[in-house]
């Protein structure tokens, strides 16, 4: 970048000298990272983070319950340090539902990707939230399969590129997409819905917020919660990687659009029961 | 893009022409990193940038912290590897906005 | 939650119908999870836990598909909590991949199967896919089930593993005085692998996985091929520990054997009582665990005979394990047959003693076994 050439590059071998305060730090509470494999730029670790900073905020961690759907994200529960049980492809949502209702006092919350919850676990996420089980669903959204290579799924915007969709999704061979966190919206045992993204620090720091409402409104025992969370997959979406926080915006996140879709808990930010959809 | 013409740039800290003051600073895992450049675009005043020819020794390029960082901690939230320590000095250190033409670039 | 004995005072027997005996078994032996979705001839036990755990401070899930029937009872059982599912083979075939994955993930629970037939023998003993593998006790009526139930969750707890117990419309629907109070099957080691979140955050959170017992740090991922090994020594473990279990009658000197399970069985031993008694030296084998089926102990029964009659109510599968029991050292005849009613899961017109006793005798005579007049 020439005009950076005669800038002044600081030291970050180590911390400084003089008095400091320490804002941010390598790793938050409750992850334990070695260096994980997840694709360069992706991002679920984001996502994940973010979710781990809550449970350790709210000083939950020795309550809290993780139960993994099968994706890439899969292998990312090695890094966490919270109890986790590995569901099936698609079957969180009902393993998370009997281990809260056999321990009600499990923090219990899924982290599923779209395939995973929107393909073969979409009865069992639509059931759990019409239900009003006290759990709390994360949907890590990047609009494909990442781990098998980049295939279409339910959330596959329309256009979009992937392995089995070379010539882009259309709605003649592929139908359309489904927006889930509007369908949960739909049902009276969901208490809280919201879609974030992990694209920049603002919706980073939005998107940590609703975590922490979800969690919330879980704790209140008022219903379910569930939190979208759009992230980027340069390698599924063929990008590159400081491209996608901006194809992110461009497609998946037009008809995703981030915000709170329902919130009936008390004490909540929003008076009416939808914000956007 | 000049430097005159960032205008994200404007106002952060620059004391007089030849100094920039930092608010923050950083410590960066360069082995960590896995050369994303989300913390490049997502950084407010621009204080990042990528190696150009030094690898770490996974093989990618890493950033590298110029002079006028805020510690706004948008760099720590975006990186998906965890690379960055941030911090907020109690003083803002003022320090020449350059460096002698001759210092090697990484 | 908390356990307590339920029903009527130790010892008295009440006449129940079998599906709620079955479901009073579960209760007394401390289950305090049940989810189940309709399917004949299971749902009157899930009627019955719907009744009988919530007082309990138990709890009984109307799952929306026998998947996620199973899905909850993984997250129950996970969390240490004695834990029961079940169906009939059409929604336990549903249940085949969970059941598999719970092997690996060495998660216990009891799954009933309250089948519609003998037919789905192949199902129960090797269903899902992998090597999973899973004791299958198979009672005979409801007083057996009433035991076997509870044998199952000690089972499943003592070899954390699910265990099948294989049911059928008769027991479902058979009204027998029981007895249905708690059995001690000895001590259990503590489930120190199940989760209630309170080592989150030790640096040391626990895991339940089909893909491994240890969260994995090492940049490797998961090395699926060597847990796999690993839990195969288990199961074999399991197979060598736990005694196969069958009952066998008139075997000493029988000419010919008669081999089978469930209802059946009870009628095949009824048959060959009164065979005995009329002279004819026939004998039964009736296997209670379907697997690991009783090899040594039906090789040790056909001692003496000159063949075997397999008797089941399916066109014919468990009698493939009666032939690899015997490696062809004793002639094996099927006598049995698929018999329902026309609903198709109804009592057959074939499960009569008449029927049955004249065919052990045409199995006899096609044996060589001459039995003389009067048969």
């Amino acid at each position: 970048m020439l005009e950076f050439e005669n800038r002044r590059i600081v030291d970050t071998s180590r911390p400084p000298e003089v008095p400091v305060k320490l804002v941010d730090d390598f790793t938050p509470e409750l992850i334990d990272v070695g260096a994980h494999h997840l694709c360069p730029g992706c991002g679920e670790p984001i996502a994940m983070r973010l979710v781990m900073e809550v449970l350790a905020e709210q000083e939950l961690k020795n309550r809290a319950l993780a139960v993994f759907g099968i994706g890439c994200y899969t292998a990312f529960s090695n890094n966490l340090d919270c109890e986790v049980v590995q569901a099936l492809h698609g079957r969180a949502p009902s393993v998370a539902t009997g281990a809260k209702r056999a321990d009600p006092n499990l923090v219990t919350f899924t982290v599923q990707g779209d395939g995973d919850m929107v393909n073969e676990g979409l009865q069992e996420v639509l059931h759990a939230a019409a239900r009003g089980e006290q759990i709390t669903c994360v949907l890590l959204n990047n609009g494909v399969f990442g781990e098998t290579g980049g295939h279409m799924t339910a959330t596959t915007t329309i256009g979009q590129r992937t392995k089995n969709t070379l010539e882009g999704r259309n709605t003649d061979d592929h139908g359309h997409p489904i927006r889930i966190a509007s369908l949960i919206a739909e049902l009276e045992g969901a208490a809280f819905v919201a879609r974030g993204a992990v694209n920049n620090a603002g919706n980073v720091a939005r998107t940590k917020r609703m975590v922490e409402r979800a969690i919330e409104v879980q704790l209140l025992g008022i219903g379910f919660t569930f939190v979208e969370i759009l992230t980027m997959c340069p390698t599924g979406w063929f990008v590159e990687t400081e491209e996608a926080p901006a194809y992110l915006d461009d497609t998946i996140g037009v008809a995703n659009s981030p915000g709170v879709l329902r919130d009936i808990a008390p004490d909540s930010q929003s008076s009416s029961s939808t914000t956007i959809s | 893009m000049t430097t005159a013409s960032r205008p994200d740039a404007a106002g952060v800290g620059e004391t007089d022409a030849g100094s920039i003051m930092s608010r923050g600073t950083l410590v960066i895992d360069t082995e960590a990193c896995k050369g994303c450049w989300l913390c490049i675009d997502a950084c407010p005043p621009r204080v990042l940038e990528m190696t150009t020819h030094t690898l770490n020794s996974r093989g990618y390029r890493y950033p590298v912290l110029l002079a006028g960082c805020t510690g706004c901690r948008a760099c720590s939230q975006i990186c998906p590897d965890f690379v960055f320590q941030v911090f907020k000095y109690e003083t803002p250190v003022i320090a020449p906005l350059t460096m002698p033409a001759d210092e090697p670039r990484p | 939650m908390t356990e307590t004995a339920v029903g009527t005072a130790t010892g008295t027997p009440r006449l129940m119908e079998g599906s709620e005996a079955i479901a009073e078994a579960m209760v007394v032996a401390g289950c305090r999870f049940f989810a189940g979705y309709p399917m004949t001839p299971f749902t009157e036990i899930l009627e019955s836990m719907a009744e009988k755990l919530p007082p309990l401070g138990g709890v009984c899930m109307n799952a929306e598909s026998e998947l996620e029937a199973i899905g909850m009872a993984w997250g129950a059982a996970a969390t240490g909590t004695r834990t029961a599912t079940g169906s009939t083979g059409q929604g336990l075939a549903l249940m085949q991949e969970s059941l598999a994955e719970l092997t690996l993930a060495r998660i216990p629970m009891l799954v009933i199967n309250m089948a519609r037939s003998q037919a789905d023998y192949f199902q129960a003993t090797r269903g899902g896919h992998g090597d999973s593998r899973r004791i299958v006790l198979a009672p005979m009526d409801v007083s057996e089930a009433v035991e076997l139930t509870q044998l199952g969750f000690h089972l499943a707890d003592l070899y954390r593993n699910p265990v099948m117990v294989y049911g059928d419309y008769y027991i479902a629907h058979t009204y027998e005085s029981v007895v249905v109070e708690r059995r001690d099957f000895g001590p259990l080691p503590a489930k120190d692998w199940a989760l209630d979140g309170s080592s989150g955050g030790t640096g040391a959170a626990k895991l339940l996985s089909p893909l491994g017992d240890y969260k994995q740090r090492d940049d490797v991922g998961y090395d699926l091929a060597d847990y796999y090994a690993r839990v195969e020594v288990e199961l074999t473990a399991m197979e060598t520990d736990f005694a196969p279990m069958a009952e066998t009658g008139f075997v000493e000197d029988a000419e010919v054997v008669v081999v089978a399970f469930g209802t059946p069985g009870k009628f095949v031993r009824y048959c060959v009582t009164e065979l005995r008694a009329e002279g004819a030296k026939v004998g039964f084998v009736r296997p209670i665990s379907l697997y690991p089926f009783p090899t040594e102990v039906l090789r040790e029964a056909v001692r003496t005979a000159r063949a075997v009659a397999v008797y089941e109510n399916s066109a014919g599968q468990m009698i493939d394990d009666v032939r690899l029991a015997l490696l062809g050292t004793v002639p094996v005849e099927f006598i049995g047959g698929l018999t329902m009613d026309s609903s198709a899961f109804g009592v057959g017109p074939d499960l009569q003693v008449p029927i049955i006793k004249q065919r052990i005798v045409d199995a006899c005579r096609s044996a060589g076994y001459e039995l003389g007049e009067g048969f």
